[in-house]
């Protein structure tokens, strides 16, 4: 078990490692001069070469690459040219919601795919197996911001019982007032991550449920419903958790088309702000700190599996 | 061990088709026997023959709705299984009749310590609760002479060794003390050493606990060692019954006397290639409308290609299936 | 000796082949998948025939006018026929949906087969294809289009970027899987090029996963491509693509609701026939997984 920790921190360290390599080199590729971006076009030459001086746009890359990390590494991603603050201000103000709606998106959609995905299993090949596949498929085929637009279209145009763009705190506005902004990007969200987790969850309680130890436990005389529960879930469940780590983590990103169209202000929407606005300290810290979560989740993933896998625990091999 | 003779299980005319994407199979066609409390039977054939699907069919293991149809009468202390519910089905399984597997790897589930797994039935069934169960789950383990069982039980099926993996599935099956044990193919993935052990072992728990066993195996040297009475399948039926020393000093069915040629003893001669039933099995659906032995059989006659012998009594509780078994037996 | 047994391959391939058809066809779902395909490629290549006048012209006097025998699918705020607009926008999205597959499937197939292949550089190509996958692919792509010129080529460049280490990792697996048959071990035992086991030998033999997993990249790239454009990230206007045809539709939506659906439905279809042709193919490419 430790060497399986220290060999997935190691490459967690390498990974990070190429990824900052690539988001440094990715912003300053660029044509465009942040310097006289953020000057606008009245500025003169002698203002532009003073900006980049004190930004460090004449160092040489390298050292610029290096002088980031540093600054990075103490949690200092340098200052957004765009809002009046520090990069790690502009996210931590905007992160909140972007955290809510994705856990509140991802447990949502666990509620509906799981259940879906052991039933259909369960049922392989009957009429109920092809109605969740196909809504599956179907489902697998319909971007986020399609199920926006339709339930804004329902819920906010038809109906008008909801607002439709929006967000209130918790603490400010109470529970129902905040719900009430959030369920229309909730739902959206949680559709679209439904569909590849039910997936997920059919096919591998199928492969689980034709093993031998189902039938062992069949003849047990276990109940159809502790056998599926119990020993093909437990068994199936590593597979779904990979997915889940994988899905939590898109829909942090994800959020970012969502929060656009609900205008929550969260990180996917100060995203594409700053894209819009060349704003390159502001999108390198933002990649930087999505990736990083993205990372983490799916480090953690990997350590709950040693905890639910037996023979990982042991073995350290997955 | 006055009620050694008592019937315990008895199958009349078993017959279960599998439904699949090209049609139905009918994997075994008409198969009776039965098995004494206390008693050892063997049953005997190669692979495909049958074997897995008879035993599995009087667990009725096999998923009714959509794979499978029994046909026939399974007897279990005088009551048909057949005409039992799902949910009485449940209180027989695990409880009265138990069964092991081949590969104790695979049937074990790889998430559960080996002490979670045997308490299930436990509290299933005798509803222990779950301190009392591990307890008693312990005992098993022991009595299945694993050594250091009060670890074991906190192990996983992967940490253990073939021979204490197959050991802690005879401790899984046996908890509840069953009535019949169905052991299929129980040595087959084991070294010769400890296949010996898990058969002593069988026998040993046999005499102890005086439950039913039919051991079902490819291997005839198996059941010489250990059982008091065997049969023979061959393509989806019983071709041969009889007591264990008759069936090999006087094998009456040519499929059968195959099968004892082939055994190699001490005293084969070793530049003499081992003898083989010449051909393979043929495919399920693809036995022809004579007996479904004669494509192989050194004594076919044109009756056996055309009608299909039925099993006959023979006396001395034997049963042969064969057109010209005292034709075939004098030679 | 060796020409018979050529021609029994041979042969048998074509069985195979002929085989794997019946599946296909066999599979109703598929070949509804297949019917949706190509009445959607059918609009995206014959735009110019079906639309002639093309998706650009203005007329303000028309403005949001409702869906009627003239404009089927309705007009949008610039005047514009919304049908022009979904005919053309469903050519530009599978255009960047085909060229981004096949980009990726080459670059990846190569990439995949040299890590899998030559052990030293294998570390070196999954550690960037790992890194880059750790970037959420929505995310990744908007921050490439950052570093670009808003275009289409641009946004093609960024898909194939987001989605080559998918395919390089699906071809690397495999690759690693084929090298393992006796095969692969008897040519290299008679002295057959690295070059040549990889081109004969290993690259037939790893395309059909490679090929199950292009059609979901198929699938999500025109949904990637949209979803950037729907962020005004992605293709440039006036240029139409599914997603910014929505993206401008949100403008309108409380008052002109043809404007979502019509588009709506077309990027789904266009999305759902790609995705169950995929789930055909893989049906047949793969038995196992089913």
């Amino acid at each position: 078990m430790k060497k399986y920790v220290g060999k997935r921190i190691f490459s967690v360290i390498v990974t990070l490692f190429v990824l900052s390599l690539f988001i440094f080199f990715l912003t300053h590729s660029t044509a465009g001069d942040p310097a006289s971006n953020m000057l606008g076009s009245d500025a003169t030459e002698e203002q532009v070469e003073q900006l980049r001086e004190e930004l460090g746009l004449n160092d040489p890359l390298l050292t610029q690459y290096f002088n980031w990390i540093a600054d990075a590494l103490k949690g200092d991603f340098g200052d957004s040219y765009f809002r009046k603050q520090s990069v790690i201000e502009a996210i931590g103000e905007c992160i909140t919601p972007t955290l809510e709606l994705a856990l509140y998106a991802e447990i949502l959609a666990i509620i509906i795919s799981i259940p879906c995905g052991i039933f259909a299993a369960k049922k392989k090949g009957a009429a109920t197996d092809l109605g969740v596949s196909a809504f599956a498929l179907v489902g697998l085929s319909v971007p986020c911001f399609i199920y926006g637009l339709l339930l804004i279209l329902y819920f906010g145009v038809d109906l008008g019982v909801l607002p439709v763009s929006g967000y209130k705190t918790i603490e400010e506005y109470g529970t129902s007032e905040h719900f009430s902004y959030m369920v229309l990007p909730i739902i959206s969200l949680a559709l679209t991550q439904a569909p590849l987790l039910t997936r997920i969850t059919r096919s591998s309680m199928v492969e689980v449920l034709s093993l031998d130890y189902i039938k062992t436990a069949k003849a047990k005389g276990l109940k159809g419903t502790t056998i599926l529960t119990k020993h093909a879930f437990r068994n199936a469940f590593n597979t779904i958790l990979t997915v889940l780590g994988q899905s939590i983590g898109s829909l942090v990103a994800g959020a970012a088309v969502i929060e656009t169209l609900f205008n929550i202000p969260g990180m996917g929407q100060l995203v594409v702000n700053a894209v819009l606005k060349r704003d390159y300290p502001l999108i390198q810290g933002l990649v930087l700190v999505i990736s990083l979560v993205y990372i983490v989740i799916n480090f953690t993933i990997d350590m709950l599996y040693g905890v639910i896998d037996p023979r990982i625990r042991v073995s350290g091999k997955s | 061990m006055t009620e050694k003779n008592k019937e315990l299980l008895r199958v009349e005319n078993l017959k279960t088709t599998f439904k699949t994407v090209r049609g139905t199979v009918t994997s075994i066609d008409g198969v009776s026997f039965s098995v004494g409390k206390g008693e050892i039977l063997g049953v005997v054939g190669e692979s495909g023959c049958g074997k897995s699907v008879t035993s599995q069919s009087i667990m009725r293991l096999y998923d009714e709705k959509k794979l499978v149809t029994y046909e026939g009468e399974i007897f279990f202390n005088g009551e048909n299984l057949l005409e039992y519910s799902e949910k009485q089905m449940r209180t027989i399984r695990g409880n009265k009749i138990a069964m092991i597997f081949q590969d104790a790897l695979s049937s074990l589930n790889p998430v559960f310590t080996l002490g979670e797994q045997i308490s299930e039935a436990l509290m299933l069934h005798q509803g222990m609760k779950k301190k009392e169960a591990m307890v008693k789950a312990e005992e098993m383990l022991r009595l299945t002479g694993i050594p250091a069982p009060e670890k074991r039980v906190k192990c996983y099926p992967h940490e253990l060794s073939g021979g204490m993996r197959q050991r802690a599935m005879i401790a899984m099956a046996l908890c509840c003390q069953p009535e019949l044990l169905i052991a299929d193919e129980p040595t087959t993935a084991l070294d010769v050493t400890i296949q010996a052990q898990i058969l002593e072992l069988i026998v040993k728990l046999n005499n102890t606990l005086d439950m039913g066993i039919m051991l079902i195996t490819h291997d005839l040297g198996v059941v010489a060692q250990i059982c008091q009475r065997v049969i023979i399948m061959y393509l989806g039926q019983v071709v041969e019954e009889g007591k264990i020393d008759d069936i090999f000093d006087n094998p009456k069915h040519p499929y059968t006397m195959g099968l004892i040629k082939s055994i190699p003893t001490l005293n084969t001669n070793r530049k003499e290639p081992l003898y083989m039933i010449k051909g393979t099995v043929p495919a399920l659906g693809q036995e022809g409308g004579g007996c479904r032995f004669c494509d192989r059989c050194n004594y076919a006659t044109d009756k056996c290609k055309n009608t299909p012998p039925e099993i006959m009594d023979i006396g001395a509780n034997r049963k042969v299936r064969c057109h010209n078994y005292s034709e075939i037996t004098k030679l | 000796m060796k020409n018979t047994e050529k021609g029994i391959g041979k042969e048998a391939i074509r069985e195979s082949r002929k085989l794997k058809l019946k599946i296909f066809m066999k599979n109703k779902l598929a070949v509804v998948g297949l019917v949706i395909t190509i009445l959607i490629v059918f609009l995206g290549v014959f735009a110019d025939v079906i639309c002639p006048e093309g998706p650009y012209v203005m007329d303000i006097a028309k403005r949001y006018i409702e869906p009627c025998g003239e404009y089927i699918f309705g007009t949008d705020k610039m005047g514009r026929d919304v049908f022009a607009r979904i005919v053309y926008g469903i050519r530009i999205s599978l255009l960047v949906g085909a060229v981004t597959t096949l980009v990726t499937f080459i670059f990846g197939m190569v990439l995949g087969m040299i890590a899998g292949y030559f052990k030293k550089v294998d570390n070196i190509i999954m550690r960037i294809c790992e890194a880059l996958m750790s970037i959420p692919p929505v995310l990744m792509a908007i921050a490439l289009m950052s570093a670009l010129e808003p275009s289409i080529t641009s946004v093609i460049m960024s898909l194939c970027i987001v989605y080559t280490p998918q395919i390089a990792r699906v071809a690397r697996g495999a690759t690693i899987a084929a090298k393992e048959n006796t095969y692969i071990e008897a040519a290299t035992a008679q002295g057959a090029s690295s070059l040549r086991i990889l081109l004969h030998h290993i690259a037939p033999n790893i395309l059909s996963p490679v090929i199950v997993q292009g059609t979901y990249i198929f699938a999500t790239a025109i949904i990637l491509e949209a979803s950037l454009s729907f962020l005004g990230a992605g293709i440039p206007a006036p240029a139409p693509s599914l997603g910014n045809i929505l993206y401008e539709a949100k403008e309108g939506i409380f008052t002109a609701n043809w404007l979502t659906i019509y588009p709506g439905i077309a990027m789904v279809l266009t999305v759902l026939g790609i995705n169950i042709l995929g789930d055909g193919l893989r049906d047949v490419l793969d038995p196992k997984s089913n």
